[in-house]
């Protein structure tokens, strides 16, 4: 039992670390990022400085805008609106004490606030919502969406569009699907319109490469081997591959997915000495193929930006040789024996890993720079033992955009 | 397409730097060290034996070569066995014996050097003559 948890408390304790660690940075990524951007005043005057690039749930309540003057933060019934460049757009009095996210302005308008799409065409505003609904089925509870903002798009869009029923049935409760169809209404509805993060992408799949290097260490700790096994291997070594990132910034400019092809050949080696008088000397040597799955979470960039990235390792080892020299020594005589497999090094591992890194925009590539830590729990086949592999890389990424 | 095609190349440029040749870093002893390699061409009147050094260290060798037998037991003299006697100073050595090899037998081989202090045998690699 102390074999099977072990690794996970060893595991679990360097997350919890990690992220003590993490969240004491936390209040130093958290400083200001002003970028161009303007507010409306209520007499229609639009006045361009920097707005503070700030997470959705600030932005509804405040703007924080700097120019000459100096810094203001603005409320709703202060200003009709406020904006950056290229990025989002605020207005107020669509939804009473708050600002709103402008999404589409035409016949049909579609705006945002939290999980609430508020649709406003001529003098009727309607809020689509998709609230949980408990539904109590043969003694069971059961837990279903609300597809009552279907109807009302639906109702919205009757009057251009030809079934659509059949529209409002295939989408989903999301930014995009009901965006899209606002869209399609305005066009059909042939009258000026505008979509305004038209010119930002659903999803975006970028390709790029990686390299690092790591530093690995290999724990093996096992009672019937201990004489002649040394329990800890270190190794540094590089590493290679392909990174893809699938990010829908549009919705979410924050957050990627990102999976990685990784290549590396590492060598380890260690040394026991015993007595009688015996030197064993055991070599690992392992060439692998990792595919890291993981989700980063970037901030917002200035000079630079700041990114904190988690997920999951799959290792395939497509070479795992482990072999132990043996040299016993009677005075001047010395026999030498090789043994070709004292333990096993899985072929396949699965693994943990967090990190942290930099990262600079340039006009057709993303640089980042991470800092990760892997931790490899049941490294070896051994039944008796704890093994493991930890790892810690420094990571270059060049990803094309 | 070309993007991809230059990301790909790149990345397996980037791979094949990181593959290294399969060498250990034996460490160093106060004798050399010397590993037995597979045994090749075994008939029944000959068999090729090959040795290579896993550390030569500056050590004057007085006596290199082979030993075997059918036991493979742990012992300093035997009655099979070829030696050269010079301080070689390749990595690498082979001899091509004549003895008796009975078909379907196991016989041992084991590499030895032996130099002012030290008399150093190879790990012992069993072959037949099948």
């Amino acid at each position: 039992m102390h074999t099977e948890i072990c690794p996970i408390v060893v595991m679990l304790k360097k997350l919890l670390l990690a992220i003590l660690l993490f969240s004491s940075m936390v209040p130093l990524l958290g400083q200001s990022d002003f970028r161009d951007g303007f507010i409306i005043t209520i007499e229609n005057d639009t006045i361009y400085g920097s707005v503070d690039f700030r997470t959705n749930t600030k932005n509804y309540k405040s703007c924080l805008f700097k120019d000459e003057s100096g810094k203001m933060e603005y409320f709703h019934d202060q200003i009709k609106g406020y904006g950056l460049v290229n990025e989002k757009f605020y207005m107020s009095g669509v939804k009473e004490n708050t600002f709103v996210e402008i999404l589409v302005l035409g016949p049909i308008s579609l705006y945002r606030y939290n999980e609430t799409f508020i649709a406003n065409k001529g003098e009727e505003t309607l809020e689509l919502t998709s609230e949980n609904i408990e539904k109590k089925v043969k003694g069971r509870t059961e837990i279903k969406r609300s597809n009552k903002w279907k109807g009302l798009l639906n109702y919205l869009i009757a009057d251009c569009l030809s079934n659509p029923a059949e529209i409002t049935a295939k989408l989903d409760f999301s930014e995009k699907d009901i965006t899209k169809t606002i869209v399609k209404y305005n066009r059909c509805a042939g009258v000026d319109f505008i979509e305004m993060k038209s010119d930002i992408p659903w999803t975006e799949i970028d390709l790029g490469v990686i390299v690092g290097i790591s530093k690995s260490d290999i724990k093996i700790s096992d009672a019937t081997l201990s004489e002649y096994i040394p329990e800890s291997y270190q190794s540094i070594f590089p590493m290679a591959g392909i990174v893809v990132s699938v990010a829908s910034p549009r919705i979410l400019k924050s957050l990627a997915f990102q999976t990685e092809f990784q290549f590396s050949s590492s060598n380890y080696s260690a040394f026991l000495e015993t007595f009688p008088p015996a030197f064993h000397e055991t070599f690992i040597d392992l060439r692998t193929i990792s595919i890291p799955l993981s989700f980063t979470y970037s901030l917002p960039e200035n000079k630079f930006g700041w990114f904190v990235q988690g997920g999951a390792n799959y290792d395939f080892n497509i070479r795992n040789k482990v072999e132990t020299y043996t040299d016993n020594i009677y005075t001047d005589v010395v026999f030498s024996f090789i043994d070709e497999n004292p333990f096993k090094i899985r072929k396949v591992g699965f693994g943990i890993f967090g990190g942290i890194g930099v990262y600079k925009t340039f006009k057709k590539i993303k640089i980042n720079l991470t800092g990760r830590y892997l931790y490899k729990p049941y490294f070896s086949d051994l039944v008796t033992s704890n093994s493991s592999n930890s790892l810690f890389s420094i990571n270059l990424l060049i990803i094309k955009i | 397409m070309k993007n991809f095609t230059q990301v790909i190349l790149l990345s397996v440029c980037l791979v094949l730097l990181t593959i290294r040749c399969n060498e250990y870093d034996f460490s160093p002893r106060e004798y050399p060290r010397i590993k037995t390699l597979p045994v090749t061409e075994v008939s029944n009147s000959e068999a090729t034996f090959h040795a290579e050094f896993i550390y030569r260290g500056d050590f004057e060798v007085i006596e290199y070569g082979f030993v075997w037998d059918n036991t493979g037991d742990l012992k300093t003299q035997y009655e099979n066995k070829i030696t050269f006697s010079d301080n070689i100073k390749n990595d690498r050595y082979t001899a091509k014996v004549s003895d008796t090899f009975t078909p379907g037998n196991r016989y041992y081989v084991k590499a030895y050097i032996q130099t002012n202090e030290h008399l150093v045998f190879g790990q012992p690699v069993e072959f037949r003559n099948l």
